[in-house]
């Protein structure tokens, strides 16, 4: 009997105990300023790790506490401590200031003397109706990768139409490598292909479009979508066999191995390709859609992402100290460096991987990725019906009626 | 019963054969940890060539494990153990329905295992109870978690236990809980076993919640370094798996042992009984 | 039955569970409820309560995709709650004998449990790589070609032969417990009675266990139901949809940019409802089936 008395009795005083505990804790953590960051770039962690130290240094008086999680637990991590109001730095990007009520947790940035380090491009591929909220990390661009000796050995130059695409893949095709690698055994890589054919087939022609599409004056099922759709197709027939069950991570792997001619992914990929096969020799270019050389000038790029402060941290000083910091020449080239992403910032030295990629961009004409011109809230299923083309299991004129009925049946849900 | 014991040909071909189907793939994983990252991008399924033990030193130390491995033992042993406590002290009124309402508590505990998890409600209830960031906070929401299913186990496990028992210990005068703790539990040793186990092996792997709920990593436990090798469009597998391993170590070790455990347990008691 | 009906004892045992079930179970929970009525999309400062709109998009606007997914995820359940059972308990049944190896079995079987969802990720993704994994190396032999979880057709089989896989030792681990607290005296008087091999198993160890079983396939239902982890590490939902469960729709509504939290909170009050309405009837129906002494 005294037992289960001692049991309650137990989880009562821990109860309460606790409660003193942590309010002590509390009360003595005021003295020192805190600075809570969270990031969903955990593979950057080496490079904050010695930033925070660094930072730490300059400014003895704040604690930072740095946390990161993948990109598929950062969702509930973000809601949590923002709910609890436990975070001061924010990672994010433009999907998560979309709407008017997810904008309202963030501080405005328009005009802050930190902005100015940055490319006039950047900021402006992060505003939201004319404000900036984010400070930008880098740049990533939509790339298509070509194995340099393949051409070489097939005699052809790198390919500027679509036809030229086409009959350079082919002819890898008979010699015996993959035409193009593709892994899609993960569903949203397709992605990709889209993005970069809605580049060159789509906005080439109207620059509009995406923009139209809310009033209705351009649909899905206009000739240039469908179109572009049937590209995507003719795109999935020459991916290697099997393609669907490779997964997304293994196609960098094989590419950097010369099985491969081609390969569509993003420009992030190219640090997988030189860590698998350092003597690789390839280049970036850009998807050719069109059988328009000039057409195919459009280039998709989208912000890799920036910093965020919120609304009402306690410790805004500290954050835009820590965003100054991070803004530093210095600082910044090493970021750069580290992640192998387009740098935003004017007369950053870069390594070999970047500044291929960086000539590609600046050579074309940067459009905003597709996706990022989304309409918040409504219903796009691309990946499934992308997926479902390529498969032959839809044709393209009707994943282009799925996908204005998708956006039509959605219209109630849009939000700005 | 005796010559169906003893003619282990059969049991031992079919489990030797399962056992392969279990083993062959997952010494994959074994393979994948010993490569570098460059081997892995270029042939993944291959036998590794050059065993790069170093892999396990590097999970070792950028996860930063030997900060976190005292905190793991904590949770899991405090975890583990709440819950069996709690949970047969509940499962016994519940299964023998001592209590109004029984049917509706069992219904209740059992639904719980499906309900849809209230994430940002329970912070609020943690931040409001002070238990943000602090070891009890953490240990006693996840017993509250991990509840429902031993709740629901043991009820069944105590049904089977013959009522007469109940009654014998009703004549002797024996207190409502010490019945429970000195008859009851000994006789619930393998469901207790398992329970504990298992509810061990879901707080060692734990990745998220430590995270949301200790936002101090002088607190959080082992599985949380982990994190790091898996990035937004890449994942440093070799690295991860090395990760993995030593932090299933471990478990594996336990698990082995209690399997053990259990076994002779119960043999010694049915031999007694 | 009525001692301690009339004590303040089982309710004191209960106590501790009480509360801390409702605290961090029950009351979140609400919570949950109330989320799902409302338009929350990660701002707690700044949300509008919505009514039943969030279900209402459910059954009308995306009706197809939810009425699909709740299709895939009632056949992932029932097939892999009929094979898990089945295999589970002979394996448990085989490895309660007296083995030298028996040890070694339990623990293999059982790994998977401990290594985690990530790592069977992984390894199955590598066996089923259709580039150059084994399998595919296997039928390449055969003269047969396939995409393996890239191939519509089969992709939804070989997710749940890894659930299976995976999860099988879970189930066993459970019988075992039921297994070892069947009194041995049983099995001898069944022998000498002239039953032993199929039929002691039939007549003596399937009767005892039939709690355990309840228990396992309660377990697995709810599991299955609510199942999108191994699916997002395998097939990510695809292809064409084949293996979108329920649990996995949701997980996707959470990420895509527009939808809000509250439509995912409402997604997961239908599954709420679904598995509730599953497993009550398999309550209902196994429970009359137990032996209680």
């Amino acid at each position: 009997m005294k037992k289960a008395g001692f049991i309650l009795f137990l989880v009562l005083i821990l109860v309460i105990t606790g409660c003193q505990q942590s309010s002590k804790t509390n009360g003595s953590s005021k003295k020192q300023k805190e600075l809570r960051i969270i990031n969903y770039r955990v593979e950057d962690k080496a490079y904050y790790d010695e930033l925070n130290k660094k930072f730490q240094e300059k400014y003895p008086d704040i604690k930072i506490k740095y946390d990161s999680v993948p990109t598929k637990d950062y969702q509930v991590l973000f809601n949590s401590r923002t709910a609890a109001g436990e975070v001061d730095l924010v990672a994010g990007a433009k999907d998560y200031i979309r709407t008017e009520k997810s904008r309202d947790m963030f501080m405005d940035l328009t005009g802050k003397p930190v902005l100015s380090k940055y490319k006039k491009e950047a900021l402006k591929l992060e505003e939201v109706k004319g404000k900036n909220y984010l400070v930008p990390w880098n740049n990533v661009a939509m790339v298509t990768f070509y194995n340099k000796k393949i051409l070489k050995e097939l005699n052809i130059e790198m390919p500027k139409t679509w036809d030229e695409f086409k009959s350079a893949a082919q002819k890898a095709k008979k010699k015996g490598y993959m035409p193009v690698v593709f892994g899609g055994k993960d569903q949203w890589p397709i992605a990709m292909p889209v993005n970069e054919l809605e580049a060159t087939m789509v906005r080439s022609k109207d620059s509009k479009f995406n923009d139209k599409l809310r009033d209705g004056e351009t649909k899905f099922t206009d000739p240039v979508w469908v179109d572009m759709l049937s590209r995507l197709k003719e795109l999935g027939s020459l991916f290697q066999q099997n393609s669907a069950g490779l997964a997304y991570g293994q196609a960098p792997g094989i590419f950097a191995q010369g099985k491969a001619a081609f390969m569509v992914d993003g420009s992030w990929s190219a640090s997988q390709i030189t860590a698998a096969n350092p003597k690789l020799d390839y280049g970036v270019m850009n998807l050719p859609g069109s059988n328009n050389a000039d057409d195919n000038k459009n280039l998709g790029v989208k912000s890799g992402g920036g910093w965020m402060v919120t609304k009402d941290s306690p410790n805004k000083d500290a954050a835009m100290k820590y965003l100054d910091f991070i803004s530093e020449k210095e600082n910044y080239e090493k970021y750069i460096n580290f992640t192998k992403s387009i740098p935003v910032m004017d007369g950053v030295k870069v390594g070999k991987e970047i500044s291929m990629v960086e000539e590609l961009v600046n050579a074309n004409n940067v459009i905003p990725v597709w996706e990022s011109t989304f309409i918040p809230g409504a219903k796009y299923d691309f990946v499934n019906l992308g997926m479902k083309l390529i498969s032959n299991n839809i044709t393209p004129e009707k994943a282009a009626e799925q996908m204005q009925k998708d956006l039509e049946g959605s219209k109630k849900y849009w939000k700005e | 019963m005796k010559r169906f014991l003893s003619k282990s040909l059969l049991p031992n071909a079919v489990l030797l054969a399962v056992a392969l189907i279990m083993l062959i793939p997952m010494l994959q994983i074994v393979n994948v940890a010993l490569k570098s990252n460059a081997e892995f991008l270029a042939n993944p399924i291959s036998i590794v060539k050059k065993p790069q033990w170093s892999n396990f030193i590097e999970a070792w130390t950028s996860a930063e494990m030997s900060i976190y491995f005292f905190n793991s033992f904590i949770y899991t042993f405090f975890v583990a153990a709440g819950v069996c406590i709690v949970a047969t002290l509940a499962a016994y009124p519940i299964a023998r329905k001592h209590v109004k309402g029984s049917n509706f508590l069992y219904m209740l505990f059992l639904s719980a295992l499906f309900l849809p998890a209230g994430l940002v409600p329970l912070l609020f209830i943690m931040k409001y109870l002070n238990l943000m960031n602090t070891y009890h906070g953490f240990i006693l929401m996840k017993i509250g978690g991990g509840l429902s299913v031993a709740v629901f186990i043991f009820t069944a496990f105590i049904k089977g236990i013959p009522k007469e028992l109940d009654e014998a210990a009703a004549i002797d005068g024996c207190g409502y809980l010490r019945y429970v703790l000195t008859i009851l539990l000994p006789l619930m040793k393998p469901a207790i076993m398992t329970v504990g186990m298992l509810s061990a092996i879901g707080t060692w792997n734990d990745f998220i919640s430590p995270y949301v709920f200790l936002i101090d990593k002088e607190l959080r436990p082992l599985t949380s370094g982990l994190y790091m090798f898996m990035g937004e469009y890449t994942v440093n597998w070799p690295i991860l798996a090395s990760g993995i391993l030593i932090i299933a170590a471990p478990l594996l070790i336990a698990f082995i042992f209690l399997q053990k455990f259990i076994v002779s347990g119960i043999t010694a008691g049915s031999i007694k009984g | 039955m009525n001692r301690g009906a009339s004590n303040i004892w089982p309710w004191l045992l209960l106590m501790p569970a009480l509360i801390l079930f409702s605290l961090f179970v029950l009351f979140p929970t609400i919570g949950n409820v109330y989320f799902s009525l409302t338009d929350y999309a990660g701002n707690i400062h700044n949300f509008d309560f919505v009514g039943l709109e969030n279900y209402k998009r459910a059954f009308t606007a995306d009706y197809d995709g939810v009425w699909n997914a709740i299709k895939i995820t009632l056949i992932f359940c029932i097939t892999v709650t009929i094979l898990q059972n089945a295999i589970s308990i002979v394996l448990a049944v085989l490895v309660n004998q007296k083995l030298k190896l028996s040890s070694f079995y339990r623990s293999t079987i059982f790994m998977p449990n401990i290594l985690g969802i990530l790592v069977v990720g992984l390894i199955w993704t590598l066996v089923f790589d259709p580039f150059s994994g084994p399998v595919s190396q296997l039928l390449n032999h055969f003269k047969i070609n396939s995409a393996l979880l890239g191939d519509s057709k089969i992709a939804l089989a070989l997710v749940i032969f890894v659930q299976v896989w995976a999860h099988m030792g879970y189930s066993m681990v459970l019988y075992l417990a039921g297994l070892q607290s069947i009194p041995k005296e049983l099995y001898e008087a069944a022998y000498i009675d002239g039953a032993s091999g199929w039929k002691s198993f039939r007549h003596v160890t399937l009767p005892l266990l039939q709690s355990m079983v309840t228990i396992n396939i309660i377990l697995m239902i709810i599991g299955t139901l609510g199942t999108f982890d191994i699916i997002f590490v395998l097939t990510n939902g695809g292809p064409n949809e084949s293996t979108m469960t329920l649990g996995m729709y949701i997980f996707t509504k959470i990420f895509s940019g527009g939808s809000s939290q509250g439509y995912a909170s409402a997604l997961a009050m239908v599954q709420f409802v679904i598995i509730f309405c599953v497993v009550f009837i398999a309550q209902f129906y196994s429970r009359r089936r137990e032996t209680e002494f």
